[in-house]
């Protein structure tokens, strides 16, 4: 690879990174946290809810949201 | 991605992401569908007097099978289950009791009723409503201990199958129930008028906390409610609170103010008015009309019954209750 | 150039006004709780930094929000307006927005409850179960409603009114800052004059590069950034006077002396062009590759201006790399990105300067033409002979006072 090459990939990357970090400034609050909230439930659930025996039943009285 | 769901149960009414546990702690949204963990799967399995629930005016002297399982839709800060109404349903012990094994190990100990009681019957909701409906097919009838936290829909519907039921009213301020509970008093209220419209035999408990729910002023204003919108008839047990959980700095409820408590409730109109927990007449039942003695009862053991048919032996006036 | 200050000159002003306009809704909305809470006081206009509304009475409030944005409760920020008196007291406050679950903390809205908090100061705990009531079932949301509130309260009375609690995020080297600044911009400023007619005197910009690392970066923490003067343009000017020393020297400077900040101060540069000394080989890279890459800073900076202005949040616009290393916060990628620019400059010194650095852009966009500054095979920039000035940095190298005058392509 040549170095105007190498050079090109770099900043490439750079700016790639540049971009995450802006993006992440605005939607870190609510996006990445939920990301992070939701793969924590899912784990709670398979790893104790589901390993402690603890059946699904059907529930009543509740209703679908948006 | 899989939707979010409201649970419509009880009146926090939680909105629930995937994989989300409600406020109660028993019910899940999983994949937009949401379900109950605790069906057929009480932590707390056992046979008690029926006084202890408490009912005194409900089949006295038999015995009541009595289900729980873990979580509740409040928070009380002073509540005397919370190992199991506060933990979660994966963090306590529980066995496998599907509802047609309930009705069968309650018939099997004689026990004329089944009472959903501990914790908070709201929250297995589905599993109390199948095992009530099979209890009624073998005679065996249906009672519940709650906190009355719950919707009037599916309280409507339960109330159907309950032959009784024994509520909390544990203050007459929404400042208490928000900040003690993690609630609110009006869901509660109207669950007892919907309870008294269902004709399901009504009894109350009132713990009284020092500081917190003894104001004589407030006590007077709730038996007076209770009146106006349930009738005298329906009994209160006014219970003595010791220091417990999250509560551990108040002192237990001098005797005064438990006395205090049940003279508010009898000028109020309120005809059977007790004290519960502590050992003294007013642990007995006696007549509303001519004040003879009609049930002796030293802690949950009833020494003597003074009752015919549902009536005064003396007096001859009907007893409101439920007798046989 | 010039048509590249007019693009960015557009952009700004137009991203402004509508920013401006965009949100006179929140404004109104904050200024309708202002009255409820205090309806014989008459506030000014949201200004300064932390953003706050300032009332006749020499009250301020806020919202708790932007000024400790990151505070989050249960399911999301919990909003609070806020009005604190001069002596740190709290004279009233109201919920503004919150996204928890309604039933377990529609107490935690009512008077009754917010109550508690009214008279409180900002050397109170704020904890809940110590000074503050617990509500049942709302714990989380509860305690992040008392941090907000403390928090926002404390900033706002350490930059309004000067009251320094202990919490007050890190503290900085105190009051004599400024004067930090402004000695070693002296001493920058008199090599830059010195070696603008001796080259003897070289050394100095050495020195003055160290010691801006150590003492604008490490120590004082305060490197120039385009941040500055975003808070500028929407009118919120902090209240610090290292803030003014710093904005107004590098601007002063940057009339007279180009980008002298970039090179005789910045601590990043000073790192990155330390970094490049390393005698490792230099990545050779043709003109026209290195031409059209170093357009990228401006372009960064077209984007960032617009999603600043309009949003009115400058932290939306952070991604500079001194920021992140020596106030040492952020997250992973922020931190990857740092890492990538200190060693990128082992094969190309004053890599992030050349291609990414918003200073660079905008000092390179306001800088004047400056044909004596031709340039050498030792430019710590890499600049190409007789470059634009905006990519120099004014060293000084290759400037003498006998360099024949050379006519601008």
């Amino acid at each position: 690879m040549t170095d105007q090459n190498k050079s090109t990939l770099l900043l490439s990357g750079a700016s790639v990174l540049v971009l995450l970090v802006l993006s992440s400034n605005v939607f870190l609050d609510d996006y990445l946290a939920g990301l992070g909230e939701r793969a924590r439930r899912r784990m709670h659930y398979e790893n104790t809810i589901q390993k402690r025996g603890l059946d699904l039943h059907k529930g009543m009285y509740w209703k679908e949201k948006e | 991605m899989a939707g979010t769901v409201q649970c419509e149960l009880c009146p926090t009414e939680c909105v629930l992401e995937n994989y989300q546990v409600g406020g109660c702690r028993t019910r899940i949204n999983k994949d937009g569908t949401l379900y109950s963990l605790v069906y057929g799967k009480p932590c707390a399995v056992a046979v008690d007097p029926i006084e202890k629930k408490p009912f005194y005016h409900f089949l006295p002297a038999t015995k009541a099978f009595s289900i729980a399982t873990a979580g509740c839709v409040l928070g009380c800060k002073f509540c005397q289950n919370w190992q199991i109404s506060q933990a979660s349903p994966e963090d306590v012990d529980h066995q496998n009791l599907p509802p047609a094994d309930v009705v069968r190990q309650a018939m099997f100990y004689g026990c004329r009723s089944i009472t959903y009681t501990y914790t908070e019957p709201t929250v297995f909701y589905e599993y109390m409503v199948d095992t009530a409906q099979i209890a009624r097919q073998f005679g065996v009838r249906n009672t519940m201990h709650s906190c009355g936290y719950i919707n009037e829909k599916p309280l409507r519907k339960l109330a159907k199958l309950l032959d009784a039921a024994d509520i909390d009213l544990k203050a007459f301020t929404e400042d208490f129930y928000s900040r003690i509970c993690g609630g609110r008093l009006k869901p509660v209220l109207d669950a007892l008028v919907v309870l008294r419209q269902e004709n399901v035999w009504l009894e109350i408990t009132n713990l009284v906390i020092p500081t917190l729910n003894d104001d004589p002023k407030k006590i007077r204003e709730m038996c007076g409610w209770i009146v106006k919108n349930l009738g005298p008839d329906v009994p209160i047990h006014f219970s003595r609170f010791f220091p417990y959980y999250k509560l551990k700095d108040l002192p237990p409820t001098p005797f005064e103010t438990l006395k205090d408590a049940l003279k508010a409730a009898q000028d109020a109109g309120m005809r059977y008015a007790y004290i519960g927990n502590i050992r003294t007449e007013a642990e007995n039942t006696y007549c509303h009309r001519c004040r003879k003695l009609l049930i002796e009862r030293i802690g949950y053991h009833v020494q003597q019954i003074n009752l015919t048919g549902g009536k005064c032996r003396s007096c001859g006036t009907a007893i409101p209750g439920v007798w046989s | 150039m010039k048509k590249l200050r007019t693009i960015l000159a557009f952009v700004a002003i137009v991203s402004l006004a509508a920013g401006l306009f965009l949100r006179q809704d929140v404004r109104v909305d904050e200024r309708a709780v202002l009255v409820e809470l205090a309806p014989d006081a008459a506030f000014s206009e949201k200004a300064g930094s932390p953003p706050h509304y300032r009332s006749d009475r020499g009250a301020a409030a806020f919202n708790s929000h932007d000024v400790r944005p990151e505070t989050r409760g249960y399911a999301g920020p919990i909003k609070v307006l806020v009005v604190l008196g001069s002596d740190g007291r709290i004279k009233g406050l109201k919920i503004l927005s919150h996204r928890e679950t309604k039933n377990y903390v529609y107490y935690m809205e009512t008077p009754a409850y917010l109550g508690r908090f009214v008279g409180k100061s900002v050397y109170d705990r704020f904890e809940i179960d110590k000074d503050l009531d617990g509500i049942s079932k709302a714990t989380v949301s509860v305690e992040a409603l008392a941090r907000s509130v403390r928090d926002s309260s404390r900033a706002v009375a350490a930059n309004v009114y000067g009251l320094q609690t202990a919490s007050e995020g890190h503290v900085s080297a105190g009051s004599w800052s400024w004067l930090w600044y402004a000695l070693l911009v002296l001493f920058g400023g008199t090599g830059y004059v010195l070696t603008r007619q001796d080259r003897r005197y070289l050394t100095m910009r050495d020195i003055s590069l160290v010691a801006g690392m150590l003492i604008i970066g490490v120590y004082l923490a305060s490197p120039f950034s385009v941040l500055h003067l975003f808070n500028l343009a929407l009118g919120r000017p902090s209240s610090s006077l290292l803030w003014y020393v710093l904005v107004g020297s590098t601007l002063a400077s940057l009339l007279v002396a180009g980008r002298f900040y970039c090179g005789w101060l910045c601590p990043f540069g000073a790192l990155a062009e330390l970094v490049g000394r390393v005698p490792l080989r230099k990545w050779s890279l043709p003109v026209r590759h290195d031409d059209r890459w170093r357009k990228l800073k401006y372009i960064l900076l077209v984007l960032v201006t617009p999603v600043v202005f309009l949003s009115g949040r400058v932290d939306y616009g952070n991604y500079e790399v001194y920021i992140t290393l020596f106030a040492v916060h952020g997250n992973a990628f922020a931190w990857t990105l740092t890492g990538l620019m200190v060693i990128a400059n082992v094969r190309v010194p004053r890599f992030w300067c050349r291609y990414l650095c918003p200073v660079a852009a905008v000092t390179g966009i306001l800088t004047r033409q400056e044909p004596a500054y031709v340039s050498r095979h030792d430019c710590p920039m890499g600049n190409k002979p007789n470059p634009d000035t905006s990519e120099c940095i004014r060293c000084n190298r290759c400037l003498h006072r006998d360099a024949p005058a050379i006519s601008r392509s």
